[in-house]
């Protein structure tokens, strides 16, 4: 299904038993309203461990609804989510989340930023301190610690989401349209980050945007949704090898056909509507 | 031109030396600036002085006094009058008022912002009584607290307490949204929500109350000096006014203005410790 398997990379941080389900994440049936809004409507989607899923619709596709529900900081009104095959009740500590507009701690430092998640769990100071400057070193931000994100660019900002998501070691990471408020060139050069990271971290993600170029770049599989009600219209495989780099992926033959295949069901309407 | 065709010819030292210029520039600019403004700023102060000089001296001492006269007079009031002493009885009225009308405002403010059941209990009598001058229930207080130092204390404390506990009220309820986002997100329990988010976030709303605190206690140590036994730096004035000696009421106004300067000075010194990411932010 995706093209991790031959590359043989390990990723040293990430407990990887195999004799776990391979489904890390499952979505059954999952439909929610915004009061009359029926802003998801049966959402049923497995996903893969270390598998990296890109999520794809317009806006009022539900998508970031979606997520907000895998990281329990939005109610499901019915059906379920399960991680590693626990149904999801409220937020937990083996699934992490990088935040659209950042939502960085204006008063700590990048430091203290990243070191967050740890200190609620109440790990040791020299615990914090190794997987802090591990996590610095990861996103790129050495030299940075200190400062606060105020004196930093957005890129660099989403660096600290990022940091501070993956410190915590998580099962699966979310990321909701993480590149979204920055600059496009800052964009590429964070896809390409992402990608780095992830080629090291190789766990389950669930990424949200609405950009079919970064959806093809990152994704194992990308699921297309529609709006008003979000639903799932399609799930496209992503068979671009990897290591990957947003050249490669751009020169890559398949590339444009993706990118149709996307397009095409991104047009999508319901058949009443027709 | 031609031979240039948009490709850079400067070495990385000529770049090094040309950034290292630029700043040099750039700072020399911002100190000229800043000497500019010092200049306008004591050239304003001389031409005031000068001004209160000739008016003072060519009109009826009764109604103004020139400068020299009021410094003057400031110093003999220290030397003679026993002015310390009335000015330490002020300062400590003042400050008591202030660090208990502080106390009392945040922790009202905060308990209000937080707990809703607790905000439509009490709420409504701290937004009514903040929106009441409070110099209309002294001479209540001096009926029911008499007119020795607790009713100064109290009053100088109801000064402080209004507009401390309306500010960090609204501190308390503008916590960022997402901010406490992330914290549900990373599992925070209700006492992390409030170490890690809620209370360095009202951390500026705190600084900004207590410095408001700051100005009202003044006019509430004032207020209870003159309305209850005379007595501090508002007896001093209270004599000096009703005896025509208009030269030292003004000593005395002067002295209360540098008090509240000093003051304001000394909570902008506060707010740039406790709130350093502000300052970085503009490096």
């Amino acid at each position: 299904m995706s093209t991790f398997g031959k590359q043989g990379l390990v990723a040293p941080n990430v407990a990887v038993d195999p004799s776990k389900d391979p489904i890390a994440l499952r979505i059954e049936h999952v439909c929610k309203w915004f009061g009359e809004l029926n802003v998801l409507r049966d959402v049923t989607l497995d996903v893969a461990r270390n598998e990296f899923i890109c999520v794809v619709g317009p806006s009022g596709s539900g998508k970031t609804t979606l997520l907000r529900m895998m990281n329990g900081l939005a109610d499901i009104d019915s059906g379920r989510i399960l991680v590693d095959g626990t149904p999801v009740t409220g937020s937990r500590r083996d699934m992490a989340m990088v935040f659209q507009q950042f939502d960085l701690f204006p008063w700590k430092t990048v430091a203290r930023n990243i070191s967050f998640p740890l200190e609620l769990a109440h790990v040791g100071k020299t615990e914090i301190r190794e997987r802090v400057e591990w996590a610095v070193k990861l996103v790129g931000l050495e030299g940075f610690e200190n400062r606060y994100p105020g004196q930093l660019s957005g890129g660099m900002r989403q660096r600290v989401g990022l940091a501070r998501a993956v410190v915590i070691k998580p099962n699966v990471l979310l990321l909701d349209e993480p590149f979204g408020a920055v600059d496009a060139q800052t964009r590429e050069t964070l896809q390409e980050e992402l990608l780095r990271i992830w080629s090291e971290l190789r766990q389950t993600a669930v990424f949200i945007t609405h950009s079919i170029d970064e959806a093809i770049t990152l994704a194992d599989r990308i699921v297309v949704m529609s709006a008003r009600p979000g639903q799932i219209v399609g799930v496209i495989p992503v068979e671009i090898p990897r290591p990957r780099t947003v050249e490669s992926v751009r020169r890559s033959p398949i590339y444009p056909v993706l990118r149709e295949q996307v397009r095409d069901l991104l047009s999508w309407k319901e058949p009443s509507d027709v | 031109m031609s031979e240039m065709n948009g490709k850079s010819t400067l070495t990385q030292e000529e770049m090094n030396a040309i950034a290292v210029k630029v700043t040099a520039e750039r700072h020399t600019r911002e100190r000229r600036g800043k000497i500019k403004r010092n200049g306008i700023r004591i050239s304003s102060l001389l031409i005031i002085a000068v001004a209160w000089q000739i008016y003072g001296s060519h009109t009826l001492q009764i109604t103004f006094s020139p400068l020299t006269k009021v410094f003057h007079d400031m110093y003999s009031m220290f030397a003679h009058d026993n002015l310390v002493a009335a000015l330490w009885i002020s300062v400590q009225t003042f400050m008591i008022g202030l660090i208990v009308g502080t106390l009392i405002g945040i922790t009202l403010g905060m308990l209000m912002g937080v707990f809703r059941g607790f905000d439509a209990a009490v709420g409504i009598y701290v937004f009514a009584l903040y929106a009441t001058p409070m110099v209309t229930i002294v001479p209540l207080l001096t009926l029911w607290l008499g007119f020795g130092t607790p009713a100064q204390l109290v009053i100088t404390t109801l000064f402080v307490i209004f507009p401390v506990s309306i500010t960090v009220y609204n501190g308390v309820r503008h916590v960022d949204k997402g901010l406490l986002e992330v914290g549900k997100s990373f599992c925070a329990t209700r006492p992390q929500v409030w170490r890690h988010i809620v209370l360095p976030s009202a951390v500026p709303f705190i600084i900004t109350g207590v410095s408001q605190g700051v100005a009202m206690g003044l006019v509430g140590m004032f207020i209870a000096e003159i309305s209850t036994a005379l007595s501090g730096l508002g007896a001093v004035l209270t004599t000096q006014a009703n005896a025509y000696h208009t030269s030292k009421a003004l000593a005395i106004i002067l002295i209360i203005m540098a008090l509240g300067v000093t003051f304001r000075t000394l909570m902008g010194i506060l707010q740039r410790k406790l709130t350093p990411w502000f300052a970085q932010a503009n490096d």
